[in-house]
């Protein structure tokens, strides 16, 4: 956009406005498409809050007044802020890159238990592989992933399902062993990555993010305070907690199992 | 359509729903939020208009837009292409000449190209 946004009444959360959350699947859809087209988040509260005003005037829905939310958001040709995408891109891959290092690192915890080495047979090492797969085809699969959540998301999700039950088969079937690690190695280093990627997810959400809130330039309804800070903490601390809890809860499992 | 936007704007400061009211009043038909929006969104953009949000009366708020000196170059231009635009279709149009002379008492008649 090339002229500045415009001085604020005040500033509120979209999500916290009544007209929000009675035309929620609208509104959710709207914003989704312009954050995917990198639309930075206080003009995508400006476009929404004009959405808003428009119809608290002419008394329509917004699907009446302004249509389809994806076709509307298309048309509204914004600039996109690329720093703001490589910034969802970066999030993303260290979330992705998280999910081999937890399978494989908490599959060693209960190897290092026993005290044996962690192997791998040729099933293992292939549904390792499709596993990666799916994640480098991340880039790919987001976007419409995003858009129908359960068209894209389920089938994906039965895959990965479908190979952590197969590489589990695997590992009582009697396959050759193609790798053989020291299990305590792998599952302090893994935890160690994981730990690094977690906090790289943090920096990367704790960057602009109070900038990159989806704020309305409207008047907050009486008694609805601002976004807190509080909020705004955990919207950052815990996706990048996430990692290190799970990989900690399952390798305290898998240690108390062996 | 966006020379019909600009014209509004040229009375002062308004607002989308003031703007829609106004081309509607004008004869326009009823004009879509989402028809008028991204129009708007495309003059701030180019810097035809500047913006402002202003706390409502007995609603949330409105978001002002003004003609910029530019916006104003942009309608004096449009206004003056299209009158002559408007001026050369009338003239054409207009049944005088040899057309007139050729039909009789107001039955012109028109034939329309088959390519």
């Amino acid at each position: 956009m090339s002229s500045s946004l415009p001085s604020r009444p005040s500033s509120q959360e979209v999500w916290e406005r009544p007209f929000v959350k009675t035309h929620d699947a609208w509104c959710g859809d709207f914003v989704l498409e312009l954050r995917l087209r990198d639309v930075p988040g206080p003009v995508i509260g400006d476009r929404l809050a004009e959405v808003e005003t428009h119809c608290t005037e002419t008394g329509e829905a917004p699907s009446d007044a302004f249509g389809d939310p994806t076709d509307y958001a298309a048309r509204l040709d914004h600039d996109s802020a690329p720093e703001r995408a490589q910034g969802v891109w970066t999030v993303t891959a260290a979330g992705a890159a998280q999910v081999p290092a937890i399978l494989v690192g908490i599959s060693a915890v209960p190897a290092w238990a026993r005290g044996e080495p962690l192997t791998y047979n040729v099933g293992q090492v292939a549904c390792l592989g499709l596993l990666l797969l799916v994640l480098l085809s991340l880039p790919l699969l987001l976007r419409p992933m995003l858009r129908h959540p359960w068209i894209i998301g389920g089938p994906l999700f039965a895959v990965v399902f479908l190979g952590v039950g197969v590489a589990a088969l695997s590992s009582r079937a009697d396959l050759p062993t193609v790798a053989q690690l020291p299990a305590p190695v792998v599952a302090i280093g893994l935890f160690l990555a994981v730990l690094v990627l977690a906090w790289i997810e943090y920096r990367e959400l704790a960057r602009d993010i109070e900038g990159d809130l989806v704020t309305s330039p409207l008047e907050a309804p009486p008694g609805q305070p601002a976004a807190t800070a509080r909020h705004r903490r955990w919207v950052t601390i815990a996706p990048a907690c996430l990692g290190p809890a799970a990989y900690l809860a399952f390798a305290a499992l898998g240690w108390l199992a062996a | 359509m966006e020379l019909c936007v600009l014209r509004v704007m040229a009375e002062g400061p308004t607002y989308g729903y003031a703007i829609a009211a106004e081309l509607a009043a004008a004869g326009f038909g009823d004009i879509k939020g989402g028809t008028l929006y991204p129009l708007l969104a495309r003059l701030e953009k180019n810097g035809l208009v500047t913006v402002e949000w202003r706390p409502g009366e007995g609603g949330p708020g409105r978001k002002y837009f003004t003609l910029t000196a530019a916006g104003r170059d942009q309608l004096d231009a449009g206004l003056a292409q299209w009158q002559v635009f408007s001026a050369t279709v009338s003239d054409h149009l207009s049944p005088t000449g040899t057309d007139q002379m050729a039909s009789p008492a107001g039955s012109r008649t028109y034939s329309r190209s088959t390519t």
